[in-house]
């Protein structure tokens, strides 16, 4: 009951970071991931889950308002997959029902924003006219918000993963195949990123001189 | 704990009311209020006004505001300088820590965890990131207090144009090494056709999300091939 409830405990801090509170990137895969793994006792299994999904999140700027998968908690789904499975049975399954988690998280984001546009609206004239108390409320009633809507998504997240991992309907092939692609999927997703980040002239240069770097190091 | 501190660990909540209206307009009040006057009705009203910024520079404009309102400037160059330091501070954060030290530490952290331990590479990670975001949480809010209307000239500063000249290519090739390392990590327990399978998936995917359906984005990507392969392995057995 400890393990749950502090895998609990973790999914909501790594929720709330994401963009609430501190942003410290606690909330990225390879930490997210990695600490749920040390918590299940497989660090190992928890460091591949981080490792594959921050290639996925590596495709997102959180720039502006834009809406981002919930990485944090699709992390600590994916690493309770995950655990003590034979390392490409577990990987590929955790990390696809991680990014429907993932995707569901960046759901219930967009639904808390709304709810505070709307005691925004609501609250207009007081907020015009000058009232901190009114400051004060509606920031501690958004924080509150956040805080269930983290829960809840942990609550969700360590479910599913504790679910899948018990019954994982999938076959050995299956899982190997899931593996393969998403693994594939991953890199794919990253080096587009990465490609972006760059644009099309120096950076992108950049970008394949490091590739280059990369290659040379994997073959030493 | 003073003023400037109080505002300090304000900051790091200055997301949580984000709204479609306002963005960050309420968090910044919320952080400005212990350095204004909070008797005078008029500031509060122009404080929670919208505003929308990089969270780590926002610092920035928390303390030049509550300086420019702090010295009992009027109303027209505090809101010009609030309109002014919208665009321009959600840029240099955007370039400096978004598309530079974010992947950055991550390649590095990345780098490590393939290489090393996935421990060493988050723990790696956490330290270089934080490095920065935090210097850069205390630095904006200083320089923003002591500068106030005068900001803009800091932020005009070479240091800060280094910055930004070098974010992007640093970035670009940390990934650049990251990416085949992690790769060959995450593959090592794969048959050779396992892994060219992988390979194939990955050109699919730069294919797909950069030439063909650039809004995809790698998340619905991951779940469409995701479903397929449930469905070839539901087939397959």
């Amino acid at each position: 009951m400890t393990l749950w409830i502090l895998l609990w405990g973790w999914g909501t801090v790594v929720s709330l970071d994401l963009i609430s509170v501190g942003q410290v990137m606690i909330a990225r895969p390879l930490v997210a991931g990695t600490v749920a793994g040390v918590i299940l006792g497989d660090p190992l299994a928890g460091g591949m889950v981080g490792m594959l999904l921050e290639l996925f999140a590596l495709d997102v700027l959180p720039v502006g308002a834009v809406q981002y998968p919930d990485y944090g908690i699709a992390s600590v789904t994916a690493a309770i997959i995950a655990a003590d499975a034979p390392p490409i049975l577990g990987l590929g399954l955790g990390v696809a029902i991680g990014l429907v988690v993932a995707y569901l998280g960046q759901l219930a984001i967009a639904r808390v924003r709304a709810l505070n546009s709307a005691e925004v609206r609501r609250t207009a004239p007081q907020l015009d006219g000058g009232d901190w108390n009114v400051v004060s409320r509606i920031h501690r009633r958004a924080l509150g918000r956040e805080l269930v809507r983290a829960a809840v998504v942990a609550v969700m997240g360590v479910s599913v993963g504790a679910l899948v991992a018990q019954h994982p309907l999938i076959t050995v092939r299956g899982a190997i195949l899931l593996s393969v692609v998403m693994i594939g999927a991953a890199i794919g997703t990253a080096a587009t990123g990465a490609m972006r980040l760059g644009g099309r002239g120096l950076g992108l240069r950049w970008f394949v001189l490091g590739l280059l770097g990369g290659l040379v190091v994997v073959m030493l | 704990m003073s003023d400037l501190t109080r505002t300090f660990f304000r900051l790091f909540l200055i997301q949580a009311s984000f709204n479609y209206d306002r963005m960050i307009g309420i968090g910044m009040a919320h952080s400005m209020r212990p350095l204004v006057d909070e008797g005078d009705a008029l500031v509060a009203g122009r404080s929670a006004q919208f505003f929308n910024a990089h969270p780590y520079m926002a610092g920035v404009a928390v303390g030049a505001l509550a300086r420019a309102e702090r010295d009992d400037m009027s109303e027209a160059p505090v809101m010009a300088l609030r309109n002014a330091l919208v665009g321009a501070l959600g840029s240099i954060g955007d370039r400096l820590i978004w598309a530079g030290a974010l992947p950055v530490a991550a390649g590095v952290g990345l780098a490590l965890a393939a290489r090393l331990d996935p421990v060493v590479g988050a723990v790696t990670f956490l330290v270089l990131y934080n490095v920065v975001h935090l210097t850069l949480r205390w630095w904006g809010l200083r320089v923003g207090w002591t500068y106030g209307l005068q900001v803009a000239t800091v932020l005009a500063r070479g240091s800060i144009k280094t910055g930004l000249s070098l974010a992007g290519p640093l970035a670009g090739i940390t990934l650049g090494v990251a990416i085949p390392m992690v790769a060959n990590a995450l593959t090592a327990d794969l048959a050779r056709a396992e892994t060219m399978g992988a390979a194939v998936v990955a050109g699919t995917a730069i294919v797909v999300s950069r030439w063909v359906s650039p809004s995809l984005g790698g998340v619905r990507f991951g779940l469409v091939v995701a479903g397929l392969a449930l469905i070839a392995g539901a087939v397959w057995a």
